[in-house]
């Protein structure tokens, strides 16, 4: 074999030694004939006429050192090659619509693998589960893009199970937690920063089992109430440790403050790891026992109804994950009534009770992001799956024509001997060089697009980092992809091109049908497109226009973290009405007001309330949303006051009132008036008397519908940690910006981390989502739409072509040019007619998928299906046109005489 | 016929060629010439069948080939027996032996 292969790459080298082989053989054969009395010249003769056919037999000798299959497939690449290079026009156009089709998919699919597959950087991720509570309480919700649903599952569990869990050695080699995640107030050098933070128990690294770049990771050692004698130590990320430390090894026992409680550094993560949530990087870790010391009043580490530990866990090896999970799904009641509220009663207790503590594996780590990004990104797979079968099929189309056009060239070389499975070998490598170069070139544009799509679905200025290298999982798919495009788009005409070449059958009829049908499922697939592209749209435009009752612009939102610049919780309050009076001032500001939630934002916060007037008021009735706000909050916000008045501002209160909506008011007091002076109270707090009504406002997401709301006034509590700035200006927005700036710090004394964002940069995060696939459909749809288009006009052209004679007799016979167009536009519309009924059968199948999407917009919306359509049939029309020109032109003389 | 005095059974070729090279190293004129006279010349092998044999048993490793002069002092190339083709010709020739009573045991029997 080894001999084989060298011969292989020596040509030259293996034709000489045939060739010596040869020479001696005839040397010796004349020499013979020498020896039988023939003059030389004669004896060379004769030797030479007794060895035959001499090519033909050192042929089949060196056949035997050589791979004839091997240098057949590469003869037909480089045929191929040379036929694909031949006609520009039609490689090129078939290569971009497989290079867009293949590259859409590969994108969406490499999002998919690496939010879901890819495994974490870690030591064995196949020993990686993490335990999550499931069967749980009818009663849960958890909120989905702005859409209340039930739960399937709680990440985190209590701590006190947390431990029972870790009791469990049988089953686990090591047992971690993290218990709170998100952007904490780090100040490094005298600089404050937002550093996105997991705060995690000290066995997180030593269960993930990676190496740090720098130092040393979190031990349990580290993680002990009240901390280690040397102080807090914290991990951080080595993006930070670039970014802020300019890799330098001083950063190693650096002093920095989180929270305003001392931490030294104590290592690096490897530059891979950035936390075991894909999607969500983090940059700093630090032991749940700080967080303790930090945040005193939460006890998580006691109290069984605070859910905070979101546990992970490496299975011991020799147990596997299904053995755990029927363990743990025994031992849950037990477990769990370690964390029962004691005054749980009835079916209550039974759903507590009824609740299962379940593995699952982390080998791709646990995502956030996941439940609210897949299904997005499942549907564009979809979207971008029709995309690419349109591209097939035209492909199709086009080399079924091109079966037909080549039918002589191929007929000779079966005529000159070639089998009929050679040559279907040739033409479907053929098939294969084009889809590979429009693979390859798919791939290349994945990668911009992969990265364009993470930065446009990206919400709340966080952008979502996923490791999106390359990897075996993405070019075995693309491979799958390229293959899928050879095997579709090149067996029928291959076939059809060796039945036409071998006069099998009469193909020009069959063919027309075959690539009819064709164009029949290209509109359908439009269709579909089409529809769900305007859909989007269309929902896209309403929730941009959906009234929340709030200014959408000249209004800035600003947070300054005034407790981490370390400045006396008594004083803020001072500084904050201090701002407020001297902004007002400001010529170019109309209003401006304290508020505990930016609209849209964020959080709610919801309080159960108390009203005289409804004393038997249900757990469920009485829960509603509470939002802290100063005097000229409705003004900076353009919220309407319907009935009373704004609150006093600071030191002119006379007593605690409130401020409600007007839905609120509607459902307790019939009327906006009828709520005036009503009194009501929290949490057996003190009473406060409603002394306003205000517009509806939408808060917690444009699809959710205004919450009935109760206002309180901060200026009453002072209390409220925080409080966001917001400011409504005329002119534009970078003075302003200046402006309050440097107020801040001015009042302040000191310069607070402060996060500046604006009503349209939340709106814009908010509908990240649904703008991305309301574009993709877009451009999916009308990328479908020109291919249909090309696909029909070059079927209408073939029939033209083939019909030629007909169209010339009746010409001649005095059908009007006018006659012939119908006739060709007729055969348009009997082509895209069915194709559109195919679509709306396939719409119909298929519309459960999009209503997730849809806001204010039916997906049977007639209208938009009507559209679709009517845009079908124009395009078809329009596509039409132009071999219907060419066909009342034909000249019949010239037409008759030819051939 | 003339088919019967010169053509081999199929299948021969190789061991005709193995139990010429079991006296020793030679190249193809000399296996030709060997054939032709130890058959008390009846059996002729043409260039075209031997060569592409030679060769097909060269790569599967039954024959090893050496470059040396041949009696006109041209280039030319000695096959030899390797161990395989040595182990090869004991089991091909054990086989023919088989074959050949079998028929002419059946040949006799039948009197023909």
């Amino acid at each position: 074999m080894l001999k084989r292969l060298r011969k292989l790459f020596d040509r030259s080298q293996l034709d000489q030694d045939l060739n010596d082989e040869l020479e001696s053989h005839l040397a010796l054969k004349q020499l013979y004939f020498e020896r039988q009395g023939l003059a030389p010249a004669e004896a060379a003769r004769q030797a030479r006429l007794s060895l035959g056919n001499t090519t033909n037999w050192q042929e089949s000798t060196r056949r035997n050192w050589t791979f004839p299959t091997l240098e057949a497939i590469f003869q037909d690449i480089t045929f191929g090659l040379r036929i694909l290079r031949k006609d520009k026009a039609f490689t090129s156009v078939i290569v971009i619509t497989l290079l867009l089709g293949i590259g859409a998919n590969t994108a969406v699919f490499q999002l998919l693998d690496s939010l879901l597959w890819n495994p974490l950087p870690v030591e064995k991720p196949d020993q990686l589960v993490r335990i999550r509570a499931t069967n749980l309480p009818p009663g849960e919700r958890a909120w989905l893009n702005g859409k209340a649903v039930k739960p399937v599952e709680r990440l985190q569990i209590p701590y006190p199970l947390y431990e029972e869990l870790a009791k469990r050695q049988d089953l686990f080699s090591g047992i971690a937690g993290i218990s709170g995640q998100g952007a904490f107030a780090v100040e490094i050098d005298n600089n404050p920063h937002r550093l996105q933070s997991s705060v995690v128990t000290g066995s997180y690294f030593p269960v993930l089992g990676i190496q740090p770049a720098a130092g040393r990771f979190l031990s349990p050692a580290d993680d002990i109430q009240g901390g280690p004698p040397e102080g807090w130590g914290v991990v951080i990320s080595h993006r930070i440790w670039t970014s802020i430390f300019n890799r330098r090894p001083e950063a190693i026992g650096a002093r920095i403050t989180i929270e305003r409680l001392p931490f030294h550094i104590l290592g690096v993560t490897p530059e891979d790891f950035e936390g075991i949530h894909p999607g969500s990087r983090r940059e700093i870790w630090l032991p749940v026992s700080s967080f303790e010391t930090m945040f005193p009043e939460w006890n998580w580490r006691t109290n069984p109804a605070q859910w905070t530990i979101q546990p992970f866990a490496r299975l011991r090896p020799g147990v596997n994950l299904e053995q755990v999970r029927n363990t743990l799904h025994q031992l849950s009641p037990s477990l769990l009534d370690h964390v029962r509220d004691p005054k749980l009663s009835g079916d209550s207790l039974k759903h507590h009770r009824a609740i299962q503590l379940d593995p699952v594996s982390a080998r791709s780590g646990f995502s956030p992001i996941v439940n609210s990004y897949s299904p997005v990104l499942w549907l564009l797979l979809g979207a971008a799956a029709s995309v690419l079968l349109l591209a097939v099929l035209n492909l199709t189309n086009l080399l079924l024509a091109r079966a037909t056009a080549r039918q002589s060239e191929i007929a000779i070389r079966l005529a000159l001997g070639a089998s009929a499975t050679r040559v279907r070998v040739q033409l479907l490598v053929e098939t294969l060089l084009l889809a590979t170069a429009g693979g390859g070139l798919g791939l290349i544009f994945a990668q911009w697009a992969t990265h364009a799509l993470l930065a446009s679905m990206a919400r709340d200025n966080t952008t979502i980092t996923l490791n999106t290298d390359l990897n075996w999982n993405v070019l075995a798919f693309l491979a799958l992809l390229i293959t899928t495009v050879m095997g579709l788009a090149g067996w029928l005409p291959a076939n059809s091109a060796i039945a036409q070449a071998s006069q099998q059958r009469t193909a020009p009829r069959t063919h027309t049908r075959l690539r009819s049908g064709l164009v029949v499922i290209q509109f359908a697939l439009s269709l579909a497109l089409l529809g769900g592209a305007s859909l989007m749209l269309l929902s896209l435009r309403s929730l941009l226009e959906t009234p929340t009752g709030l200014n959408r612009n000249q209004t800035l939102y600003f947070s300054p973290d005034f407790i981490n610049a370390q400045i006396p919780k008594e004083r803020i309050p001072q500084i904050q009405a201090n701002l407020l009076d001297q902004l007002r001032q400001q010529s170019g500001i109309q209003a401006a007001a304290w508020t505990v939630n930016i609209p849209l934002a964020g959080s709610l916060q919801m309080s159960s309330i108390e009203m005289p007037s409804h004393p038997n008021l249900s757990g469920n009735e009485s829960m509603t949303t509470v939002h802290h706000i100063t005097d000229g909050y409705f003004a900076a916000m353009g919220i309407q006051l319907i009935a009373g008045r704004d609150f006093p501002p600071r030191g002119k209160q006379a007593q605690k009132q409130a401020i409600v909506t007007e839905n609120f008011a509607r459902r307790f007091f019939k009327t906006p008036v009828g709520a005036l002076n009503q009194r009501l109270r929290f949490d057996r707090g003190d009473w406060l008397v409603i002394t306003g009504v205000s517009a509806d406002t939408k808060y917690t997401h444009v699809r959710d519908a205004a919450p009935p709301t109760i206002y309180t006034n901060y200026w009453d509590s002072q209390t409220a940690r925080g409080m966001s700035l917001i400011v409504h200006h005329t002119g534009p927005a970078a003075p302003v910006r200046e402006l309050v700036n440097a107020s801040i710090l001015s009042e302040a004394g000191r310069k607070p981390f402060l996060k500046v964002s604006s009503p349209e940069e939340i709106l814009h995060s908010l509908l990240a989502t649904d703008r991305t696939l309301a574009i993709l459909l877009a451009a999916f749809a009308v990328f479908a739409l020109s291919i249909s288009a090309t696909g029909i006009a070059g079927l209408l052209g073939y029939t033209v072509q083939l019909r030629r004679k007909e169209i010339g007799i009746r010409l001649a016979l005095g059908a009007t040019a006018k006659n012939i167009q119908i006739q060709i536009l007729r055969f348009a519309i009997s082509l895209a007619i069915p194709g559109i009924a195919l679509g709306a059968i396939l719409s119909y199948s298929l519309r459960q998928g999009m209503t997730a999407y849809l806001f204010e917009v039916e997906p049977g919306n007639p209208v938009i299906w009507i559209a679709a359509a009517s845009i079908l049939l124009v395009a078809a029309l329009i596509a039409a046109a132009i071999p219907a020109y060419r066909a009342a032109t034909l000249d019949p003389q010239q037409v008759l005489r030819a051939d | 016929m003339e088919a019967s005095r010169n053509e081999l059974l199929p299948g021969t070729l190789d061991l005709l060629i193995l139990s010429t090279l079991h006296a020793g190293p030679a190249h193809g004129y000399t296996i030709m010439e060997a054939i032709w006279s130890q058959s008390g010349e009846l059996f002729r092998v043409e260039e075209g069948a031997l060569y592409p044999a030679l060769h097909r048993l060269e790569v599967k490793g039954l024959l090893s080939a050496d470059w040396g002069l041949s009696e006109a002092k041209r280039r030319a190339k000695f096959y030899s027996l390797t161990k395989e083709g040595q182990a090869r010709l004991a089991a091909e020739k054990a086989n023919w032996d088989r074959i050949s009573t079998g028929m002419r045991r059946i040949l006799r029997a039948s009197g023909a």
